[in-house]
């Protein structure tokens, strides 16, 4: 699932993305998720998105910022930790963790190949 | 239905960019003035700080002369300084200049010239303790004395490796200044340190560092900092984006099946 969090490149942020979706750093949650609506939207997610509070706590108990990704393994443990984004962020590696892990869920009992 | 890595790839190309140039850059001035256009509630054509409902550090990111007064023209200019010189750093182009900007090979040069302690961190003092320790001679150093420096033994060939990348007209002879800019380009996160970087996952050096502890992964995480693998996910409970009266626990899934989660925003 995407975890939306605040922006990485808003408008008014020090580090405005010109190339990107023009959008200034929300303050409110239902901006927040229009944000999320308009990324899905734009991007073709296939997968949902949840909105991060105003107050940014999921982002900071990850560290999910600018970006980052992880897999949250069957038995509730992080089973893949990537590094911060843009540099860290490597779907390749996330394939791999999800990979070894539905392997290793197919080895204790539930089939998901 | 997208792949997976069709998906990411798009992600990724938002992030990727060129400077903003001719029409371009006014296209982009008319689009982002067209967002702040609507604080203008007197329709006066000027968007006071009365008038823009928003914090003063988003106000004053705007308010290139300070004048607490915002116009399609202000914003012009402040897109075409954004758009030239703000935002994300440059991409370097691939090729011989490509590996100095960024991956591992910085940390690791950083590491071995100025690790004093072997705690696989370097900050601050330690780097200009090191810059001033290094034989200058015309503000440069010789590639030579560098590669030694850089070599310890097994890492010889990357130390050759990136010395001749630094060494780009290959006169045996490295600006001190760009010496100096490999401390930016490892310190990623802009804290003042670098840490050797694995590729495992996590950023972690090689030993057990003060302020750092392992996951029951045996990942190494800072103290307050990122979950490691092993570690129990944090849990959180927040609303489904499209309709924000549903939420998602994440521990609802515990035992029912893994979950990917990823960070991230539009921009």
């Amino acid at each position: 699932m995407l975890v939306y969090i605040r922006e990485a490149h808003a408008l008014d942020s020090r580090v405005p993305n010109l190339q990107g979706p023009l959008i200034e750093d929300p303050i409110t949650i239902l901006e927040r998720a229009g944000a999320a609506t308009q990324c899905q939207s734009a991007l073709d997610l296939p997968f949902v998105a949840v909105i991060d509070g105003m107050d940014d706590a999921t982002n900071r108990a990850y560290q999910g910022h600018p970006d980052r990704l992880y897999l949250v393994g069957k038995d509730g443990d992080i089973a893949f930790a990537g590094n911060r984004g843009p540099q860290g962020f490597d779907p390749d590696l996330l394939e791999e963790a999800i990979v070894a892990e539905l392997k290793k869920i197919s080895r204790t009992g539930r089939e998901y190949f | 239905m997208p792949s997976l890595k069709s998906i990411f790839l798009l992600l990724l190309l938002v992030c990727c960019f060129s400077p903003v140039e001719g029409q371009q850059s006014r296209d982009k001035g008319e689009a982002v003035w067209r967002i702040l256009e609507k604080y203008d509630g007197d329709g006066d054509g000027v968007v006071t700080r009365q008038e823009y409902p928003r914090s003063e550090r988003s106000f004053s990111s705007y308010d290139l002369d300070s004048d607490l007064r915002l116009t399609a023209e202000e914003i012009a200019q402040w897109v075409e300084i954004r758009g030239n010189r703000g935002g994300r750093r440059e991409r370097r182009p691939q090729g011989r200049q490509g590996g100095r900007s960024g991956g591992r090979g910085p940390a690791r040069v950083v590491i071995a010239l100025a690790d004093e302690n072997g705690d696989g961190s370097v900050d601050r003092q330690e780097w200009q303790r090191a810059l001033a320790g290094l034989p200058v001679l015309e503000e440069s150093i010789s590639a030579a004395v560098l590669v030694e420096k850089l070599s310890g033994g097994s890492v010889r060939r990357f130390a050759e490796m990136f010395t001749s990348r630094l060494d780009e007209d290959g006169d045996g002879k490295i600006l001190l200044s760009e010496i100096e800019d490999l401390f930016r380009h490892a310190d990623g996160d802009g804290d003042g340190k670098v840490i050797a970087v694995d590729s495992s996952g996590g950023d972690r050096s090689r030993r057990e560092r003060p302020g750092f502890s392992r996951g029951r992964g045996g990942e190494e995480r800072e103290a307050g900092g990122t979950p490691a693998v092993g570690d129990t996910a944090p849990d959180f409970d927040l609303p489904i984006s499209g309709k924000l009266d549903s939420r998602i626990r994440l521990s609802s899934y515990s035992g029912d099946k893994p979950v990917a989660l990823i960070f991230g925003s539009y921009t």
